[in-house]
């Protein structure tokens, strides 16, 4: 139903959580799980390396070419012991298993990192959040309004937990969102919740792209005079 | 009361939180566009959707009337005996025009395309935007009008729950894949004790209604029957 015009000029990258802890086979929690299905682990993996990573590159260039904002959001607790977390969360985020303790990856651990094949440059702004969505439990609607962002492309992980809450979030609250869909993943195994997100997302919200198509529409959108004078400086 | 309820149905090999610890008394019933516009099968939506969505009109009036409303007027009677909050936030323009849109949404662009199209988003004065007569609100129930589909994006929701001491939210209304499930994640990855009662929400499909409780992030779906056997030994006693 949403109907998006793109706007070059209010528009602006949303890079959600692709970090260590959510997005890399070998330090995410979610590996101690890999055993109960391997096959599905291993596609979980390849598609991080082989559609979301080049896909974000293509996004990242694409925005830093045009000099526009690129946001990057990353998720975990922001004290150590995660007491600023809500209970359920402290007790149960990413944790593998039931004899596992809970899994903590705070602020400046290593598996708060985001993965470097998309790290941000210098003067890209990154916003920490404790939540799945980065409008429950971030200042993000202030810095973009302070950026002037209206639009926003958004890609990253998990598609239906911290992507589908933002994304949501953001569209409910009057920004034009769009969603890349080989931009995104799930988590291992869950085909048909990354599936009922998009589906949703696109009924209800906004629009969900590809990235070739979104890059394609951008390529064809004739360039605005403020966009040439930020070009130009 | 405090004590624990069924939380999350366990998954083999997995991590879960099978029962949650709540004080019961903490327990408000939050009800979602229950409005004329969206119930009422010769108003609102209904004479769009029965002229050009027959298949979907069907399944959406059958659902309502069987078991949807008939279940939220059981949850909102099982609120009221035990004096808890019952909170109804209503789809609802502030302005005529939608002013009180972003400016640059899609959505408001929609309503200046769709004048005599679908009434969405409900304008100050339209008569379809009143709630569901049966609810019959009393005087202690909260009546929010939003103009987004969740209540924390688009009312001061959060601060109302916070200054009346409600810790758990029972959500339920229309639809399970919008503004319900929307609201159920805003408020579980807020902190509150999130429950989307399943029968007592529809969609515009059946595999819409799925796709709404079937994929939860930081909230759990329950049955009316199971919601008020399981908070029944916690609310007595005010």
């Amino acid at each position: 139903m949403p109907r998006l015009e793109i706007d070059t000029d209010t528009l602006g990258l949303i890079v959600v959580d692709v970090q260590y802890s959510c997005a890399h086979p070998e330090h995410t929690p979610r590996r101690l799980r890999r055993d109960e299905s391997p096959e599905l682990f291993d596609a979980w993996a390849r598609r991080i390396q082989d559609l979301l990573i080049p896909n974000t590159q293509r996004l990242l260039a694409w925005f830093r070419e045009h000099a526009r904002p690129i946001l990057y959001l990353r998720v975990g607790s922001l004290l150590p012991d995660a007491q600023d977390q809500h209970p359920k969360r402290r007790l149960a985020w990413l944790r593998p298993g039931p004899d596992e303790p809970p899994y903590r990856s705070p602020v400046g651990s290593p598996d708060h990192a985001i993965l470097p094949e998309i790290a941000p440059q210098p003067g890209e702004l990154v916003i920490d959040k404790n939540t799945s969505g980065a409008f429950n439990g971030s200042a993000i609607d202030f810095y973009l309004q302070g950026l002037g962002l209206h639009t926003l492309v958004i890609c990253g992980v998990s598609t239906s937990a911290c992507v589908d809450n933002t994304a949501r979030d953001a569209a409910d609250r009057g920004y034009n969102v769009i969603v890349v869909e080989d931009a995104c993943a799930g988590s291992a195994g869950s085909e048909a919740a990354h599936e009922a997100t998009l589906r949703t997302f696109g009924r209800y919200f906004g629009a969900v792209k590809t990235t070739a198509q979104l890059v394609e529409e951008l390529s064809g959108v004739v360039e605005s005079p403020a966009l040439a004078a930020i070009r130009a400086r | 009361m405090r004590g624990k309820i069924a939380w999350q149905p366990a998954r083999p090999g997995r991590f879960t939180i099978a029962e949650w610890e709540i004080e019961g008394r903490a327990t408000a019933l939050l009800l979602l566009d229950l409005q004329i516009a969206h119930v009422d099968p010769t108003r609102g939506v209904g004479p769009i959707f029965h002229e050009r969505f027959p298949t979907l009109a069907a399944y959406y009036y059958a659902r309502l009337r069987d078991p949807v409303l008939p279940t939220v007027l059981e949850l909102q009677s099982f609120f009221q005996q035990h004096e808890l909050p019952i909170i109804h936030a209503r789809s609802a323009l502030a302005l005529p025009d939608g002013a009180d849109l972003a400016a640059w949404s899609w959505r408001r662009r929609q309503l200046r395309e769709s004048a005599a199209g679908i009434p969405l988003l409900l304008p100050p004065g339209a008569p379809e935007r009143e709630l569901w007569p049966a609810l019959e609100p009393r005087p202690d129930e909260l009546v929010l009008d939003k103009p987004t589909l969740s209540p924390f994006n688009g009312t001061a929701l959060d601060q109302y729950l916070r200054n009346m001491g409600v810790e758990n939210l029972v959500i339920a209304g229309l639809l399970t894949n919008a503004a319900v499930e929307t609201t159920a994640r805003d408020a579980g990855d807020r902190g509150y004790n999130a429950m989307v009662v399943e029968d007592a929400c529809a969609a515009l499909s059946a595999e819409d209604h799925a796709a709404g409780t079937s994929f939860a992030s930081w909230y759990v779906v329950k049955t009316t029957s199971e919601l008020i056997d399981q908070l029944s030994p916690l609310v007595d006693g005010v």
